[in-house]
């Protein structure tokens, strides 16, 4: 039932039992040895006494955490939590054995051992817990467990009271050593530590422990952060403690001290167990991990507060009823879950010392307070405003302690994270020496890649002439281009004896260079004789961009270009002079060459639209945007229009009637025009976009637009877009869920159309999964979305809850509810009644499934639906393919919808799916 | 076993010169540069003395070396397979496929090397998926050249479905059905096949159709799902295709030309689609880019077992293979499989 409750997964169950019973042990224990240890106390020694008992305890405690004695603990195997408790329950009948009521320095030890196993069992418990769960396990196994202990500590206190109306308080500490003892040697034994871990860095003497305790400190600010909150909530609880005892001492006969406390733990304790049970959830799920460890501090201040304003007993109780009621419930388990994200290795280090320290150390330090107090003798009032004061640090402290948190497991998610894009180096002295080493390198590639290298960093100049005289034709051409470009005039001389170089590339890229820089007519003439169909053309468009061509010129070069056998060469030459001497001259050319088909002209052409900007290119320019070839510089093409590009991609865009395969390469093109102006354009088509690769292409491109920080988007535009893809993505998963629901409640549903259709819902689901959270990230922009997309499906528990753990974070209700039921892994009807506030699932059948598919969905859907019809025969449905096949609904489904009729006739299934 | 020393022998190279080693390599040189920055930013140097082991046999490749200075050994139980010199790469075959590699690479001299985690690789991959086509296109070219070159019959190098001939003509459904069956596919996402199917017409042919021939352009993939086709090639290539063999997919994918010409024996039926619809879906399927990446590495690598097996010398690679398919003066070649 407790299971049930609290939502316990089914592989969960047996740990949480395990760990229920070891707690409830443990704490029974413990109650009934402090409840005899304050009865045997306070019975022979004055309250006053009691701050340096606290003193007393807190330093053996502390020098027990900076021992090696743990570690050596947790390499002798898994059970050290068994070990413990068998070392609790010898040292317990000892004391018992000793006479715990005769002699006041056995007091004294008892006292301090009480502490010190106070803080060792628990702490040796909630370790192995840490390290067994993962923070999503922990939330739903930590109540069940924190239940256990609470129940403990209300049957130690029941037992502790029969026990002492019957007989004296010593015989408590022997019933303490028995139930740790059987504790240790039953459940403990299997509340076994995973394997492996815990073992890895295990201190050797006092001074390692220390140092490496220290240095975890030292480098990480969460565990600091961490042992303050214990600090500071310790000294609190502590002085509050004290102003209540010391009243009781004052009130209550020292005959009746035994049975007033323990009456008081059992009312306190009860108390405790219906918080942890009834509301430490609650509050979790409610109010979030770091508003429910405020709790305790703003009721125990609010007491300690009307305690020192004097408003008597009622604060009193308020403040001691705070106390005992959320201290074991909410606030231990939170305290125990801000532990949970801490690598092992820290963990197992920090968490000794942080709890030892901080309760211990907390102690102590409210103790010498006290002392200082009991000096003054200023009375409670003081101590109490002190504790208020405390408080409200607590709160703080807590407050601040969530951004630490989170920022552990944004950490745990970075790892492994490639910035996308990265600057181009620097050039400086040791790398310039590098490339001109390169540039005489007898590799060619080498060579080309210096060259490149140079180009880059805008030191063309840096390249020398000579490398024109290379053996290798390609460096001799790339070089030509490259000085052609810089607008170098140096090589001119050179590239001139070129023009009678034996390889017709390299005549004709000199006389591109050439063009390009300073024409010469007496060469281009020359050449124009060429036998070489490249050289002649190359010459020619030459003449004519030097507007020099005769008309016989340009009727030689337009009889190459259209057709025969050098019309490829000439298409090439043309292109490539034109490309590097553009001019408004040759519009009409260009506009002829982009729709050739060969793709290297198609390239030199868009790219020497891009330099001429004429407005007519635009629509010639669209279609290269869907081949991969001439994409790049098509887009680069529309760059150079700016607004007027932007504009005019804005409207192909919006319009229908052009191809998918142009359209969802739109967005991404728009996406490199200035980002503020593309995003404004990009996010006004994210609702109304039709088609759901396109929609999902625009969301890319804003998520890459949304890496600037000019870029400003519309918050309700992105509120919508989140909503319905929510909604779409749970109600996949319903659609799942009634599909798997179908086939366990006829197995003849099970057929290969059955699977089909399951395996195209989840793969739906899990795209809608994905653009949600592309949806997220630009909504958090602050937030590794992406990372905690893939966390979620990460191989590591720990790295799955550390996402999870995030979006709770960061995502608020009722958005929150549907997004971690979109990615949880509990049972789809779980799921589905947790998304309830955002997608409350109608009752849906298996043949109503099929028929709304049949009728709403999209295509892919609707084509396997039908198919699962057909092979299953459902003449209830015949009409909807009947109508599938008739309507206009296009060549795939009619198709479909016809080969599920006659296999719906045929009342089988083909052989291809056996 | 793989430990770098404190001291490496020379100062670390620059961002500009881990650039330059990059842009020498021949299957990734000539890439934007941007897209180098990216790699060259990932990268990590690393030092190996003499002697030292890069890879151990039989151990999964966790990284790709881009060897700077210095040379590495390639040995298969103890015996000298090739060297990796300066300018190339090892481990690469061993990401892409995403098994164990069986050699051992060991540093004969003190040698330098750009180290790149697998996990890094491929997360710079989905990034920028230009740098993906890049590898798929290069190791495409690359199973073709070893094809011809030791005259196998690529049936027994390309991944593909067991023999089942499609009944009749295939609806949408039915090519999911089909495409789930090859093992490209076999992970692939069902609204993924659906994408990839919707972009492929069915086509019948007579017996005795030319579909193409030696040297023409490689625009597309042919999946025959019926019948069989006899492909020879002037090198003196002759091997048979039947239901199941993805036809033409190297070349398309490779940009190259048709490199042996094909003519139906029987009726065949087949899915025809255009290389560039594929490349599209891989955009926007990583997993499934890569999946095929593996299929067509492990090819390349029972290629180069051949070759091995046959005593004949192993081309060394640049990231993903060695053989110079930009146009450039062609590289000596140098030994081993990596």
């Amino acid at each position: 039932m407790l299971a049930g409750l609290v939502g316990l997964r089914p592989e969960e169950r047996r740990g949480a039992s395990v760990a229920f019973l070891t707690i409830f042990g443990i704490l029974s224990a413990h109650t009934l040895l402090e409840t005899a240890r304050d009865a045997l106390f306070l019975a022979r020694v004055p309250a006053t006494r009691l701050p340096w008992v606290y003193l007393l305890t807190a330093g053996f405690a502390v020098v027990l955490s900076l021992s090696p004695w743990r570690g050596r603990l947790r390499v002798s195997g898994r059970y050290s939590l068994a070990i413990v408790l068998v070392f609790c329950s010898i040292v317990t009948l000892a004391f018992w054995a000793l006479g715990s009521s005769r002699h006041t320095r056995v007091l004294y030890a008892l006292y301090v051992w009480s502490g010190i196993e106070g803080s060792l069992a628990p702490l040796e418990f909630w370790l192995v817990l840490t390290e067994k769960y993962t923070v999503t396990q922990a939330k739903r196994v930590f109540g069940v467990v924190g239940t256990g202990g609470l129940l403990g500590a209300v049957a130690g206190a029941l037992a502790a009271r029969l026990i002492v109306a019957e007989g004296s308080p010593s015989t408590l500490i022997l019933v303490a050593a028995v139930i740790f003892a059987l504790t240790g040697l039953g459940p403990a034994l299997l509340l076994r530590r995973p394997a492996g871990e815990g073992s890895a860095s295990v201190a050797a003497t006092w001074a390692s422990t220390f140092k490496q305790t220290l240095e975890v400190g030292r480098r990480n600010p969460y565990v600091r952060g961490l042992g303050g909150l214990v600090l500071v909530s310790t000294v609190a609880l502590t002085l509050a403690d004290y102003v209540f005892k010391s009243t009781v001492a004052r009130q209550v006969p020292a005959a009746e001290l035994a049975t007033f406390f323990a009456s008081l733990s059992i009312v306190l304790n009860t108390l405790g167990f219906f918080a942890q049970l009834l509301l430490s959830g609650f509050v979790f799920r409610v109010l979030g991990l770091h508003r429910a460890l405020m709790l305790l501090p703003l009721l125990l201040g609010l007491g300690a507060l009307g305690v020192a304003v004097g408003a008597g007993v009622a604060a009193a109780l308020l403040m001691k009823g705070a106390d005992g009621t959320l201290r074991y419930s909410v606030h231990r388990t939170g305290t125990e879950l801000l532990y949970v994200p801490l690598p092992d290795g820290v963990r197992s280090r920090a968490k000794p010392f942080l709890d030892v320290m901080g309760q211990r150390g907390g102690q102590a330090l409210a103790s010498l307070y006290l002392l200082a107090e009991a000096t003054l003798n200023r009375g409670d009032a003081v101590t109490a405003s002190a504790a208020a004061a405390l408080c409200v640090v607590w709160v703080v402290w807590a407050q601040d302690l969530r951004g630490l948190y989170l920022n552990l497991f944004r950490a745990a998610l970075k790892e492994g994270v490639v910035q996308a894009r990265a600057n181009l180096p620097a050039l400086d002295l040791g790398s310039l020496e590098a490339l001109f080493a390169s540039l005489n390198s007898r590799d060619d590639p080498e060579v080309l890649a210096a060259m490149d290298l140079l180009v880059e960093q805008g030191r063309v100049r840096l390249i020398p002439a000579l490398i024109l005289y290379h053996p290798s034709p390609l460096v001799v051409r790339t070089a030509l281009q490259h000085f052609a470009r810089s607008g170098r005039v140096d090589f001119l001389p050179i590239a001139d004896r070129l023009a009678t170089h034996g390889d017709p590339e390299i005549r004709a890229a000199a006389l591109r260079s050439r063009t390009a820089v300073q024409g010469d007519e007496a060469l281009f003439r020359r050449a124009a004789d060429d036998m070489s169909p490249l050289v002649k053309a190359t010459a020619l468009t030459g003449l004519m961009a030097m507007g020099v061509a005769t008309p016989a010129e340009r009727e030689a070069l337009r009889a190459m270009f259209e057709g025969g056998a050098a019309r490829r060469e000439t298409t090439l030459a043309v292109a490539r002079v034109i490309r590097e001497d553009p001019s408004p001259v040759f519009v009409g050319p260009l506009l002829r060459l982009v729709e050739v088909p060969e793709v290297e002209v198609q390239v030199l052409a868009a790219e020497a639209m891009g330099r001429i900007g004429d407005d007519r290119f635009l629509p010639a320019l669209l279609p290269l945007l869907a081949a991969r070839h001439t994409r790049q510089p098509a887009r680069e093409a529309f760059l150079t229009y700016g607004a007027k590009g932007l504009g005019f991609l804005d409207e192909a865009l919006q319009d229908p009637s052009l191809p998918q395969e142009l359209r969802r390469h739109l967005p991404s093109t728009m996406s490199f025009f200035d980002a503020a102006e593309a995003a404004r354009v990009l996010e006004r088509r994210l609702l109304p976009e039709a088609d759901g690769m396109v929609r999902y292409k625009i969301l890319r491109a804003l998520n890459r637009l949304a890496q600037r920080p000019e870029v400003r988007l519309d918050a309700a535009i992105l509120g919508q877009a989140t909503t319905g893809t929510l909604e779409a993505g749970l109600r996949l998963l319903h659609w799942r869920f009634v599909l798997e629901r179908g086939a366990r409640e006829d197995a003849r549903r099970k057929v290969a159309g059955h699977d089909l259709l399951i395996s195209l819902v989840a793969d739906k689901e899990a795209h809608a999964t994905e653009r949600l959270f592309r949806l997220l990230a630009l909504r958090h922009r602050g937030e590794n979305m992406k990372g905690i997309y893939r966390g979620l499906s990460s191989a590591n528990p720990k790295v799955r809850a550390g996402s999870r753990e995030l979006l709770e974070n960061l995502l608020a209700p009722p958005l929150r509810e549907g997004v971690l039921a979109l990615v949880d892994d509990a049972p789809l009807e779980e799921r589905l009644r947790r998304a309830a506030p955002v997608y409350p699932a109608e009752p849906l059948g298996y043949e109503a499934l099929l028929a709304r598919l049949l009728e709403e969905s999209g295509e892919s859907l609707r084509c396997v639906s039908a198919h699962l019809v057909g092979e299953l025969g459902l003449l209830d449905l015949r009409k909807h393919l009947e109508v599938m096949r008739s309507a206009q609904t296009g060549f795939f489904l009619a198709r479909v919808a016809e080969h599920a009729l006659s296999l719906m006739s045929r009342g089988g299934r083909k052989p291809l799916h056996v | 076993m793989f430990e770098t020393p404190d001291a490496p022998p020379r100062e670390g190279l620059s961002s500009l010169e881990r650039m330059l080693v990059l842009k020498k390599l021949p299957s990734i040189g000539a890439l934007p540069s941007a897209d180098l920055a990216v790699i060259a930013e990932v990268a990590r140097e690393r030092f190996f003395p003499k002697g030292s082991l890069l890879l151990a046999e039989g151990e999964a490749v966790h990284a790709v070396h881009l060897v700077v200075e210095g040379a590495v050994e390639v040995r298969r139980r103890g015996v000298v397979i090739g060297t990796v010199p300066a300018g190339y790469a090892l481990g690469a075959l061993g990401i892409f496929s995403g098994d164990p590699f069986d050699v051992d690479a060991v540093a004969v001299e003190d040698t330098q090397t750009l180290e790149i985690e697998a996990d890094l690789i491929f997360e710079v991959f989905e990034d920028r998926f230009s740098l993906m086509h890049h590898i798929l296109r290069d190791v495409s070219r690359q199973l073709i050249d070893q094809i011809v070159d030791l005259r196998l019959d690529p049936a027994r190098i390309f991944p593909r479905s067991p023999e089942v001939e499609a009944e009749g003509e295939l609806d949408l459904v039915d090519r999911i059905f089909y495409l789930r069956r090859m093992p490209v596919f076999s992970k692939a996402s069902i609204n993924t096949l659906f994408e990839v199917s919707r972009g492929m017409a069915e086509i019948r042919f007579p017996p005795g159709t030319t579909l193409w021939k030696e040297g023409e352009a490689a625009p597309g993939v042919f999946l025959v799902t019926g019948g069989r086709l006899r492909c020879r090639s002037a090198a003196g290539l002759d091997f048979e295709a039947g239901p199941g063999f993805p036809l033409g997919a190297a070349e398309a994918m490779g940009e190259v030309p048709r490199w042996y010409d094909a003519v139906t024996q029987t009726t065949v039926t087949g899915l025809q689609g255009p290389i560039e619809t594929l490349i599209d879906v891989f955009e926007d399927n990583f997993e499934l880019a890569r999946s095929y990446l593996a299929g067509m590495t492990r090819g390349l690598i029972g290629t180069l077992e051949v070759r091995y097996q046959r005593g004949g010398g192993v081309p060394a690679l640049g990231i993903a293979g060695s053989t110079d398919t930009s146009g450039g003066t062609p590289r000596p070649s140098a030994p081993p499989p990596v």
